[in-house]
């Protein structure tokens, strides 16, 4: 939350609403992977994208969050996806020149999305077409920001290869 | 026995994620860790056992694994990129919405294992087998899948899980 308050955003959660929000409902247990998808979704309702940011009541519907549009107040799944940062490894003296780059990787992360959007249609409770389904790009752990506008390409150029482009947001990519 | 990993996974700070790359495991035990979110590159695991380890959201590239076992293995949400499994067995684990790109499944047995959601591309599966595992909703793209010597190619599916329960049964 602390990040959040330095980048400028108004933050009022209460700790039950946090632990509830990254509680993986896979699993009924906080983790570091649920804690990072909850603070990327907390970031699009205090930026005042959506509303009632929560977990999904069916948990077979495996998107991680479901909120209304703000403004229109229609229903959305919100799927959220960190791009990595290989130069972690390079830092500690580990050879990534056989890696893909991080633009291949985010070419695949905008390309495997169009395919991830139709996968929960019709169950109980969840979304009704594709375009309910919205995927996060987070770009909070990559360093070199140079890099930003280069891999939010890659991800809009994979979601055109695979037919579908709509139902994109990126965050933290300044 | 050494168990080289685990004693890497206890000398992490708190709250450290576990970063490591270019280095073989060999014979060793790994039992109830929970390194989620870690980046590991260019391992080898061989001969490797891990029962209850929590991976989540972490990301593998360029590793092999050969004659590994997992055994309530949690590799939800993880990305695998070159990375190959060989001999390995993969039982009552959780691999849902991970994602596979270029590697290889040889040899290996997935039992009881749930693979819903998950998505694999420009992936082989030579001789694997998947036994009462949950494989709905899986997504694949430029996939090739070896039986006996011949090879189906899919180019893309939404529901190969359907073609992988269908192939499997005396590959």
């Amino acid at each position: 939350m602390s990040k959040m308050k330095k980048k400028g955003y108004e933050v009022n959660i209460s700790e039950d609403r946090f632990l509830e929000l990254s509680t993986n409902p896979q699993t009924g247990k906080f983790d570091e992977k649920s804690i990072f998808e909850t603070a990327g979704g907390l970031e699009l309702e205090a930026n005042g994208m959506v509303n009632n940011l929560r977990r999904p009541d069916n948990p077979k519907v495996d998107l991680d969050f479901v909120a209304e549009r703000f403004g229109s107040g229609e229903t959305i799944f919100i799927d959220h996806k960190g791009m990595i940062d290989f130069g972690s490894l390079s830092d500690k003296g580990i050879d990534i020149s056989g890696f893909p780059s991080h633009e291949s990787v985010a070419f695949n992360m905008g390309k495997d999305s169009v395919d991830q959007k139709g996968k929960f249609i019709g169950m109980d409770q969840g979304p009704a077409s594709m375009g309910e389904v919205v995927h996060l790009y987070n770009f909070e752990n990559l360093r070199n920001r140079i890099e930003t506008p280069l891999l939010m390409q890659a991800v809009l150029n994979g979601a055109e290869q695979a037919g579908y482009m709509d139902g994109i947001i990126f965050l933290n990519y300044e | 026995m050494e168990n080289k990993f685990e004693r890497i996974i206890e000398n992490l700070e708190e709250e450290e994620t576990l970063t490591l790359g270019d280095q073989t495991f060999l014979n060793e035990m790994i039992l109830d860790e929970s390194i989620q979110c870690s980046i590991l590159g260019t391992l080898t695991f061989f001969e490797v056992d891990f029962k209850r380890v929590d991976f989540t959201g972490s990301t593998f590239v360029n590793c092999e694994f050969k004659n590994c076992r997992f055994k309530d293995v949690i590799l939800r949400k993880c990305a695998f990129w070159n990375t190959t499994f060989e001999n390995c067995q993969i039982e009552r684990s959780n691999l849902t919405k991970a994602n596979f790109h270029k590697g290889t499944f040889r040899n290996c047995i997935f039992i009881k294992a749930n693979l819903t959601a998950s998505n694999f591309s420009e992936f082989e599966f030579i001789k694997t087998k998947f036994n009462n595992s949950d494989l709905d909703l899986i997504g694949a793209r430029s996939i090739k899948v070896w039986k006996l010597n011949q090879c189906i190619e899919i180019e893309e599916s939404s529901n190969f899980g359907d073609l992988l329960e269908n192939r499997s049964s005396d590959g």
